[in-house]
């Protein structure tokens, strides 16, 4: 929480600003009511019009700033949260940049990715529903006393101080009787339990264990209506609340008044403007007070973001790609993530000498990958290699929600669409991609065509062809495609990559050319 | 938008009462609103023109606290009885959701995905907090009060009547003109908004993609500027959407001001008591408040509301399922086969027979419809055209009139994409060890041999290893019909002479054996081949 405070320091005049205007013209509706009852007192004495005049124009004119002054806070706040939005979302991403991929890639199997993307929406809440309301009430409830204090002293300050404690205890209980964070807990649980079932419903209908994962799922759910039972008798204290202390403060009014009057301290015709004043005071309050029973929550979610918010890192240079010959060798080498399941193992790939990792599943084909890339740690030697003169597929690369063309050139921004087209013929998708009226401007994902796991597996393997580096690291570059697919396009890549060190891990028998080198792996402990 | 789906009282046994509830409540709140103006007025003029004191005003001013006290009460009891309802009906909703999805009887996750079901299902859900104990109730309340205190009104003054009547209409007519105007607006705006967002999520996504590839540094400043483009775009959107509160409003607080001036001058001229002009001028706000209030709650009502229709999408799809049971599978035969999804081109699956005793095998390239005819197999797609008999020990049936959770108990199936409880393997494989040989599965290569717990570590083996669990699970359900879908992708050569020496094992101990493949030596050992190709 502090750490968001910090983080949106910076926007905090903007957002008293908005709060202040928006309080201006909830102070309107005071001066509504407050002249309006002055008005109708005074007109009742029958006095000359002139007198009622300047009284009906300010009537008139809190009935047209009201609306006017409420447009233009609106317009405010929402400028100021949509920059912290984006700030908070610029933030989110320089952090999560610093990290290793692997961690990443830790990070993207989870749902933690999709919570930091809705908990970075939802704070929003803190000051727009929150923060902002309180702050205009606070502005229209001192201008109403205002007006109370300059008509009788000694009730203004009661009423003020009533007032205040209005203006902090109903929002502490709420607070308090709001926090549901078992309520949290148990969601997550129904949540992580449902995808859990939704990925192995087939496979459930078929196994014949849907009922078991049905009664789990019904035993959670019974566990959040129990919860929220329990929050429902306390939902109401904050409005009663809020009604007991508008009602004493109206009551105490008339009491005060009639006293106020009875010696002569007021005149008649402010009888009305007192008592009707705390009513226009109160009136806008429930609103702002229900909003604090999201305080626990969203102050739990700002926390859970609170990791990502830092200072916004500036963007760096990418360094340029390197082109250089480089020998890749590993010696004895054993990935920490499969010691004693794997013999050391030692093989070089060099320009124009690729090599092929083969071996039965789980056998540790990846790992060796991720050692090189110093991902995971090792047993061995390895030559040191340079991520600017690197190419790398991993397994689950990503294909971003933009055309295909923008996907292409993540690997090298400078090339061309002729060079494009003739690795989209490499890996055999030159045709379907002409194929498509916006050709290379057809854009993929959720919101855009459908390609099919081997289309997008060949799309990524054009964007790691595309990309001009001396070494290229080939995780399973084939999986999805079948075996005459993949062997021919294994030929075509070691053809045009022939001036460079290639290796390439697959658990298909390829057959490249006689330069090649196969390493086939074998579990220490599997039996001949 | 329907601020009040009928389907609700349909699926929700709950709701009933809960609308009455909130007819009450909206009544007694009028009646208190009503009470309050009276007295209040009444012990004014009564300090203000007749000079009384306030001590002899003691039963006017107890009444007023009885109705303080009524006010703080049924703020109690309306909050309590909404929440409390709010919490049964979304109780009733889950639970219908859960059977409905568990008992695989909606598509809903086919069309939603799980990550996008799982999210409506917990936490979606609570969207209907706010319409369900914030907008309903107030929905009755703006329907009620407004024409309760417009009644007093009219009582105590029939041309202030005149003024509310006649500008109660223009806050919906107003609120429904400008939302057709601003409702395209709204909708780029929650679209831009959306976009955004996905765009954020998306890169998040593809963080390790550009980080392999260098290119994470430059995204900093680039979501700075689309951040500001769509700030830009937004605000020129929202400027006029607010139209829409901005005349609300006005009529509201301009009607009032109207109320007094006019109220006022006919003071001065001595056509109306001061009684009636309180009276008036305290009720007039208690018009305009609630239908300001329902568009307050507009926004929780609009998620909730989507929320809703989603949900009713769900319960309201009618799974197509038969009634009868068959004893057996002896074959099965069926006519050419279409089957069309939206957006996408149809898939035709030439006739074609199943057969005890002998493997057959599924080819065509990816994409044709393998998957598809495995998935009409399982009762998990339905076809557009044709015909499936499923012949058995006791005669011919037609395969729509077969009840597909009894159908489902005699066959068994190897997914592409396999998922496992999370339990162990013993339990995955139902303790018949053997069946792990089979496969050439080695308990050895299992971290924790049998005992290796599969789900909460669903790291602890490797994809290929998987695979072969999820072939040994189909192995070790004792079935008619065993559909297995690409077994031997991702295997080495070794394992794939194993699993096919099973595979013709169990085709000679009588089952029916459905293989997709795309691997040479695994089509060459089938019996029998059934070719899909892509149209």
């Amino acid at each position: 929480m502090k750490k968001l405070a910090r983080f949106i320091r910076p926007q905090m005049p903007a957002l008293l600003q908005a709060g202040i205007i928006a309080g201006i013209s909830l102070s309107m509706s005071v001066g509504l009511l407050a002249c309006s009852a002055w008005l109708i007192s005074m007109a009742s004495t029958r006095p000359p019009i002139l007198i009622l005049e300047v009284a009906i124009v300010a009537v008139r004119f809190f009935g047209l700033g009201r609306g006017v002054v409420r447009y233009f806070a609106r317009i405010r706040e929402h400028d100021v949260a949509l920059n912290i939005q984006t700030r908070i979302r610029q933030s989110i991403y320089s952090t999560m940049e610093e990290r290793m991929p692997t961690e990443l890639i830790g990070i993207q199997r989870g749902k933690i990715l999709q919570q930091v993307v809705t908990d970075s929406e939802a704070i929003q809440d803190l000051w727009l529903r929150i923060a902002l309301p309180w702050v205009a009430a606070l502005v229209s409830g001192a201008s109403g006393i205002g007006i109370i204090y300059w008509l009788d002293h000694a009730f203004g300050i009661l009423a003020g101080a009533i007032f205040l404690a209005a203006m902090f205890v109903i929002p502490f209980v709420s607070i308090l009787t709001s926090a549901g964070s078992e309520q949290r807990a148990t969601e997550e649980e129904l949540f992580d339990g449902f995808i859990q079932a939704c990925d192995s419903i087939e496979e459930s209908l078929v196994f014949g264990t849907n009922s078991a994962v049905r009664d789990e799922l019904m035993k959670t759910q019974g566990k959040i209506s129990q919860n929220e039972r329990k929050l429902s008798s306390v939902a109401g204290i904050a409005e009663s609340l809020q009604a007991l202390f508008a009602g004493s403060t109206i009551g105490l009014a008339i009491i005060a008044s009639a006293h106020a009057y009875g010696v002569g301290k007021i005149p008649g015709v402010n009888i009305a403007v007192i008592v009707l004043i705390p009513l226009a005071i109160y009136d806008g309050l429930p609103l702002t007070f229900a909003a604090f029973s999201q305080v626990t929550t969203l102050m739990k979610r700002a926390d859970s973001l609170a990791p990502y918010l830092q200072q916004i890192l500036e963007d760096g240079v990418p360094n340029q790609l390197s082109h250089e010959d480089v020998v890749l060798k590993f010696t004895n080498l054993v990935p920490n993530t499969v010691a004693g399941r794997l013999a050391p193992v030692t093989a070089e790939a060099s320009p124009g000498k690729p090599l092929v990792i083969q071996g039965r599943s789980g056998c540790g084909k990846s790992s060796i990958i991720n050692a090189i890339l110093g991902f995971v740690d090792y047993t061995g030697e390895i030559t040191k290699i340079d991520s600017d003169s690197t190419s790398i597929m991993l397994q689950n690369d990503h294909l971003f929600a933009t055309s295909i063309r923008e996907n292409l050139k993540i690997g090298r921004p400078e090339v061309s669409d002729r060079e494009i087209m003739q690795i989209l013929e490499v890996v055999e998708l030159g045709s379907l991609i002409q194929s498509m009226p916006e050709g290379l401007d057809t854009h993929i994902g959720p919101y855009g065509f459908n390609l099919s796991g081997g289309e997008k597996q060949r799309l990524k393997l054009a964007r790691v062809l595309l990309r001009h580096t001396s070494v290229y690291l080939l995780d399973e570059p084939f999986e999805y495609l079948d075996v005459q697919m993949a062997q021919r396009i294994a030929l075509k890549i070691e053809r045009i990559l022939v001036t460079k060190t290639l290796l390439i891990v697959s658990h298909l028998p390829l057959r490249l050319s006689e330069q090649s080198n196969t390493l086939g792996l074998v579990s220490v402990n599997s039996k001949p | 938008m329907k601020p009040l789906d009928p389907r609700l009282l349909r699926y929700s046994r709950s709701s009933r009462g809960f609308l009455l509830l909130s007819v009450i409540i909206a009544l007694s709140g009028a009646a208190l609103s009503i009470a309050q103006a009276y007295l209040l007025t009444s012990l004014i003029t009564e300090l203000f023109q007749k000079d009384r004191a306030i001590e002899d005003m003691g039963a006017t001013l107890r009444i007023l606290v009885a109705v303080f006290i009524g006010k703080a009460a049924l703020g109690y009891i309306s909050n309590f009885v909404s929440s409390r309802f709010s919490t049964r009906i979304k109780s009733e909703l889950r639970e219908g959701l859960i059977n409905k999805v568990i008992g695989g009887e909606s598509d809903a996750l086919h069309r939603l995905g799980p990550a996008e079901l799982s999210l409506l299902i917990s936490r979606g859900i609570n969207n209907l907090d706010g319409y369900f104990s914030k907008f309903i109730p107030q929905l009755f309340i703006a329907s009620i009060i407004p024409l309760a205190v417009g009644i007093a009104i009219t009582l105590q003054d029939w041309k202030s009547g005149i003024i509310v009547i006649c500008t109660i209409p223009l806050i919906p007519l107003f609120g429904i003109l400008i939302g057709r105007f601003t409702a395209s607006a709204t909708q780029k705006k929650m679209e831009t908004l959306g976009l955004l967002s996905g765009y954020f999520l998306d890169l998040l996504s593809g963080l390790p993609t550009l980080k392999v590839y260098n290119r994470s540094k430059l995204q900093t400043k680039k979501l700075g500027e689309i951040g500001d483009t769509y700030r830009k775009e937004t605000m020129k959107v929202l400027r006029v959407s607010f139209l829409s509160s901005l005349a609300l409003e006005l009529v509201a607080t301009l009607s009032v001001a109207l109320l007094a001036v006019s109220i006022g001058i006919r003071l001065v001229n001595g056509s109306m008591t001061l009684s009636s002009g309180l009276i008036v001028l305290i009720l007039a706000p208690e018009v305009y408040w609630p239908i300001r209030q329902v568009a307050a709650y507009f926004h929780a009502a609009e998620d909730g509301v989507s929320v809703s229709n989603q949900i009713f999408e769900i319960l309201d799809s009618e799974s197509v399922n038969g009634t009868q049971i068959v004893p057996d599978i002896k074959a099965i035969t069926w006519s050419e086969l279409t089957v069309s999804y939206p957006n996408r081109s149809t898939i035709v699956i030439p006739a074609g027979q199943l057969t005890t005793g002998k493997i057959h095998a599924l080819v065509g390239p990816s994409g044709a419809g393998k998957s598809t005819l495995i998935a009409i197999l399982l009762g998990f797609t339905q076809i557009s055209t044709g015909e499936i008999v499923v012949s058995t020990s006791s005669g011919d049936f037609s395969f729509d009139q077969i009840e597909k959770n009894h159908w489902r108990s005699l066959l068994s199936w190897m997914p592409q994409d396999p998922h496992f409880a999370s339990t162990s393997v013993g339990e995955i494989i139902n303790h018949k060890e053997s069946v792990l040989s089979d496969v050439s599965l080695k308990v050895s290569d299992l971290p924790n041999g049998l005992d290796t717990h599969i789900g909460a570590l669903q790291d602890a083996i490797s994809v290929g290893q998987k695979r072969k669990l999820a072939l040994a699970r189909a192995f070790s359900k004792p079935s008619a019909l065993l559909i297995l879908d690409e077994p031997t992708a991702s295997v080495d050569d070794v394992s794939e002479e194993e699993i096919n020496r099973t595979l013709e094992r169990e085709a000679k101990a009588g089952r029916i054996i459905l293989v997709a493949s795309h691997r040479p030596t695994t089509i060459a050992s089938a019996t029998n081949t059934i070719k899909i190709v892509a149209r």
